[in-house]
């Protein structure tokens, strides 16, 4: 990251701050706004000691979760802000004697209650190539962990998470182990794929020689005649008028080959 | 009853029952005088358990295994033995716990609800002295049946490219009919539960069956597959004739599995969960492995790779599971035992040539794939509470997996006979994995507002490779005997991996309304890779030896100082770097063994405001920036492989990929029966490369837009109006016509969907819909555009 850059985080860390700063000195004890919570029909909210009854293995580890961030310990009611936040009101839950899905909003089949966040995401999953989410074939607690140390499945609880065995999951031939690997899966499917939706075909964050040439460029010599390059001891001028380095007939094994170390099948 | 928290109390208060302290310590003289009057069940008794005592003692996870929903089970008691003595109301612990007398064991307990009245627990008493009647009817406090039908028949007139339309709307065209849902739940008052549930539709099936006794066991089962579809479509190229293909193949792949689950659910036995799973994928989907097509001059130099290509897939996992979970004494253990059988077998065709004009390859490739593997792990789990402010958990997963793969390339020419070209095979190659992870993490909270998490995990990976291979060159198929230069060949790789991961997680909520956060989630790894391919013109011998270190670190807040604001935001910052060492490196070129360091370095902004300057209305916005920088540095080439000077190495600034992103939420409810809410949300990002200085490789920028609104009219209490529109339109394309491929693309979708839902009756509600689909992408010559009508009645019928 260059100087300039640093700067401007900086001084929007600062801006940032200050703004909190002056907020603070207004305090309420009137209901919290973080998010609109689900609606469930009748219904109030209980606060989040009544599911700590039942539900202590969610919550007691729950501080140390990515949603513990937004997770405001309100002085009453602390609905909006803790379990009823993405559940929906508790009471007719507890008055029925809990139950699973009995009167209480499980996020694990609709996605509803994590969209009132995550509108970027929900966005993604309206775009041209998307994981089905929007269409109920799949949902977010396949690849999420909302209750637990890392969001990334299948760590659970207080276990850490291990890199793409989510994806892993569905994507055998895509994950399993090759004699020849490309280094880029060490760096995780996310690093070419937007695993919630894109516009590309095979949710590439990018469609072109831009994905490989991120990593694959390289110093050009003075041999190298202008608008020219060189990928390796290859010039690769005239193949890539083709198209990308997957798409171009060469390199088709990309995720790894079994018997061609430039995954060339 | 039975008490719900504090658990030293509840221990002191067993241990003091047992020895029969309590009993004696009560004073029945502070007791309320049982009610003379006749007690009816559902007059006197039933609301007072509903309101005061259901919540804990219901059917679900009763408290101390402790129900109040049928006599049977009330006279039954829970782990403190017998609450409730038909005819003897002051030997009946649950009256000394309704009237408070005793210490931490008030029922309800405080934080759950008011006392009791003294007339209430004179009634109880009546109750109980009169024998506990309990004529509810069914014997039962709360029993529940629904059934519920919802038949639904459709019908999509698609004009355009009907797979672009299935592919992108995951819906089949034609017509469609089935049933959208249906579901049967049975509940009892003692928890046993039997529900149904599934759809049925064109290619899409779902049922799962659910069988539930509480303290004894349960069982799932179920069925689902639905279809994924493929455009059959290539690239698009402008500047030649025809500038796109089709394959003229209905693509798809039916992705389905099923289950089975049973589960064993004893009081204070351990949980046991024993399931196994069938997934699979049959079909056939799109690739992008394209195929070269010449130029109109004939210049195969001046190809474009537009053909398209596709996999046929026939894949299967069987899964068998075995997990056992266990609560005892505040540990809480859990073990999965996990075996996994995988099969895959594919065919692709690729288009390895086609001439200008042509109207199919005049070569291609077929390449055929076959992986065989059983996998077994077992992960096992340990968290405890060791203190009030100290959460402790550890885990080890054990992992091994044993495979075989086989490949064929088979060169073929239009009619399908061999051709000139790679015909590489392998018949068998064993690969083999153990895999190791530990972890341990604690959560500490010394103060009332402050978390901090600490988490360690260490892996350690062996994979090993192994197999005999044959790199032939064909140049003339008709004569074996020297038309075929054989290259037989022997492929084995190793990889030793070790990593170390440390987590932080601190937590601060000692403002008011505010949560303050910090983490750093470092990885270290260092990783030793040989491979060797001793023959055929790619043989080569590589060793490397790597270190990665990952750094993320991300500090932030969250806050809502006023009851109708709250905001937050977070920097993040990630740097990787990967450092290699080749002791080994002797190959047909540059790769491996070239590129001698690689980092990434990103920053992230995210800032999110939520308002709701009226109980009617709430918005939302978001912001986020990222920043990424990837450098590269690499060795030279030598002059015979490149000619003179193709790259001196060092290190170079190989791509920077940077986006803005804004999203926005309003949702509005101006009246009691209308309610509204629409989000935007944009996307500007850029990614360049060292490269772009070559006319072939553009800049991939753009901007990305996506809306959704919906409005729902509730116009009495039998009918409603509902409307919704979704939007997305892209602009990515590139200006790279003339020296390479565009592959950005331009697009608009257009959603728009509006009905009626009307309820007859309590049990019949009919609906009628409308939707309206359009993709207009101009980047493709608008040649996978569509327009779509889709309208659809279904009835729902609920008893």
């Amino acid at each position: 990251m260059g100087t300039t850059r640093i700067q401007h985080a900086r001084i929007l860390m600062i801006a940032g701050t200050a703004l909190a700063g002056g907020l603070l000195i207004s305090c309420s004890s009137l209901e919290r706004t973080l998010v609109v919570a689900p609606q469930i029909p009748d219904a109030t909210f209980t606060g989040n000691r009544s599911c700590a009854d039942c539900h202590v293995n969610y919550t007691r580890g729950f501080a140390s979760t990515p949603h513990a961030r937004v997770q405001i310990p309100a002085a009453k009611p602390v609905g909006e802000t803790g379990c009823e936040s993405c559940h929906g009101p508790g009471s007719r839950h507890i008055a029925a004697g809990g139950g699973r899905g009995k009167f209480i909003v499980n996020p694990g089949k609709d996605p509803s209650a994590c969209f009132q966040c995550h509108l970027e995401t929900r966005a993604q999953f309206h775009l041209p190539q998307r994981h089905p989410v929007m269409e109920g074939k799949m949902n977010c607690v396949q690849c999420h962990d909302p209750h637990g140390l890392e969001i990334l499945k299948p760590a659970g609880g207080m276990s850490m998470a291990r890199a793409d065995e989510p994806c892993a999951q569905c994507h055998r031939d895509q994950t399993r182990p090759r004699v020849y690997a490309h280094e880029a899966m060490r760096e995780g499917c996310t690093a070419c794929h937007q695993p919630h939706g894109s516009i590309n075909a095979k949710m590439l964050i990018q469609p072109d020689l831009n994905l490989c040439l991120r990593c694959h460029a390289q110093v050009q010599g003075a041999g190298v005649p202008n608008g020219q390059f060189v990928i390796g001891a290859i010039n690769h001028s005239t193949l890539v008028t083709r198209g990308a380095c997957w798409t171009s007939g060469c390199h088709t094994a990309i995720h790894g080959s079994d018997i061609n170390h430039h995954l060339l099948y | 009853m039975n008490p719900t928290a504090h658990r030293a109390p509840r221990l002191a208060f067993w241990l003091l029952s047992s020895l029969g302290v309590a009993a004696a310590d009560i004073d029945e003289s502070k007791l309320p005088a049982p009610e003379s009057r006749p007690i009816d069940f559902q007059r006197d008794i039933k609301p007072i358990l509903q309101e005061n005592c259901l919540r804990c003692h219901g059917p679900e996870r009763p408290k101390s295994n402790f129900r109040l929903t049928e006599r049977t089970l009330a006279l039954k008691g829970g782990n403190n033995g017998l609450d409730i003595v038909p005819g003897d109301s002051a030997k009946s612990p649950l009256i000394d716990y309704v009237a408070r007398l005793v210490p931490e064991m008030e029922m309800p307990p405080e934080s759950k609800g008011a006392p009791l009245s003294t007339n209430q627990v004179a009634v109880l008493r009546a109750w109980i002295d009169q024998g506990v009647v309990w004529n509810d009817g069914s014997n039962q406090l709360a029993t529940a049946s629904v059934i519920e039908v919802t038949p639904l028949v459709m019908g999509t007139m698609v004009q355009g490219d009907k797979a672009k339309f299935r592919e992108l709307e995951w819906r089949p065209d034609g017509w469609d009919g089935g049933v959208e849902r249906f579901s049967l739940s049975q509940q009892g008052a003692d928890g046993r539960a039997v529900t149904v549930e599934g759809h049925l539709s064109r290619d899409d099936y779902h049922l799962t069956l659910d069988l539930k006794k509480p303290e004894l066991g349960f069982a799932r089962l179920g069925f689902e597959q639905y279809r994924k579809y493929y455009d059959d479509g290539g690239g698009y190229y402008g500047g030649f004739t025809p500038p796109f293909y089709r394959l003229g193949e209905d693509l798809h792949l039916d992705i389905g599995r099923v289950w089975v689950e049973l589960g064993l659910t004893l009081p204070q036995w351990p949980r046991l969960v024993i399931g196994y799973e069938h997934q699979y994928k049959d079909g056939a989907k799109s690739m992008l492995t394209w195929g070269p097509v010449a130029s109109p001059t004939g210049d195969f130099l001046d190809a474009r790779s537009i053909y398209p290509a596709f996999e046929q897939i026939n894949e299967s996992a069987d899964i068998f599971r075995l997990g056992v979970t266990f609560d005892t004494h505040g540990y809480q253990l859990e073990d999965t035992l996990r075996a996994e059988i995988h099969s895959l077998n594919t065919r692709r065709t690729d288009a390895l040539y086609v001439s200008a004009g042509g109207a199919a390859p005049d070569l291609l490739t077929v390449v055929q794939e076959a992986h065989h593997s059983l996998q077994i792990d077992n992960t096992a789990r340990v968290q405890k509470q060791l203190y009030d402010w100290w959460l402790a958990g550890v885990g080890y997963r054990y992992s091994w997996l044993d495979a075989d793969s086989s490949l064929h390339l088979n060169p073929q020419d239009a009619a399908g006979q061999p051709a000139a070209g790679s015909a590489w095979s392998a018949n068998k190659l064993l690969l083999n994995e153990i895999w190791q992870v530990a972890n341990a993490t604690s959560q500490f909270q010394p103060l009332r507002q402050f978390t901090a998490t600490i988490g360690i995990q260490g892996q350690w990976k062996r994979q090993e490779t192994f197999g005999d291979a044959n790199m032939d060159e064909v140049v003339d198929p008709a004569d074996p005997t020297s038309g075929i230069f054989r290259y037989p060949a022997t492929e084995q790789s190793a990889l030793n991996q070790t990593t170390a991961e440390e987590n932080i997680v601190l937590r601060y909520t000692g403002l008011p309304f505010t949560v303050l956060f910090a983490e750093a989630r470092l990885k270290q790894e260092d990783y030793s890779r040989t491979a060797d391919q001793d023959g055929g013109p790619h043989a080569f011998q590589l060793a490397s030896d790597a270190a990665a270190t990952w750094q993320d670190y991300l500090v932030g807040f969250s806050s809502s100082p006023w009851a109708r604001v709250s905001f937050g935001g977070h920097y993040r910052h990630r740097d990787r770097h990967t450092q290699y060492d080749y002791s080994l490196a002797q190959h047909d070129g540059a790769y491996p063994g070239f590129i001698q360091a690689r980092g990434i370095v990103a920053d992230e902004i995210e800032a999110r405001a939520t308002f709701r300057p009226a109980n009617w209305v709430t918005a939302t916005l978001t912001y986020r920036w990222n920043d990424s920088d990837y450098r590269t540095t690499t060795g030279a080439t030598s002059a015979d492989l490149a000619g003179a000077d193709a790259t001196p190495g060092g290190q170079v600034l190989a791509g920077r990929y940077r986006t803005h992103g804004v999203s926005a939420n309003a949702t509005f409810t101006p009246i009691r029966r209308v309610s509204l809410s629409a989000t935007l949300s944009y996307l500007n990002s850029d990614t360049t490369t060292a490269d772009n200085g070559s006319a072939s490789v553009a800049p991939y920028r753009g901007d990305l837009w996506s809306v959704f609104a919906s409005v729902n009219w509730t116009i009495d209490d039998s009918t409603d109006l509902f409307a919704g529109y979704t939007f997305s339109q892209a602009r990515y394309g590139q200006n790279n016509t003339q020296d390479g491929l565009p592959l950005g693309t331009d697009f608009d979708r257009h959603g728009i969907q509006m009905g009626l839902r009307h309820a007859f009756n309590r049990t019949v509600t009919g609906r009628l819909q409308y939707a309206y689909f359009s993709y207009n992408e101009p980047t493709s010559g608008h040649l996978v555009d569509f327009t779509a009508h889709q309208v659809l009645a279904s009835v729902n019928l609920h008893w």
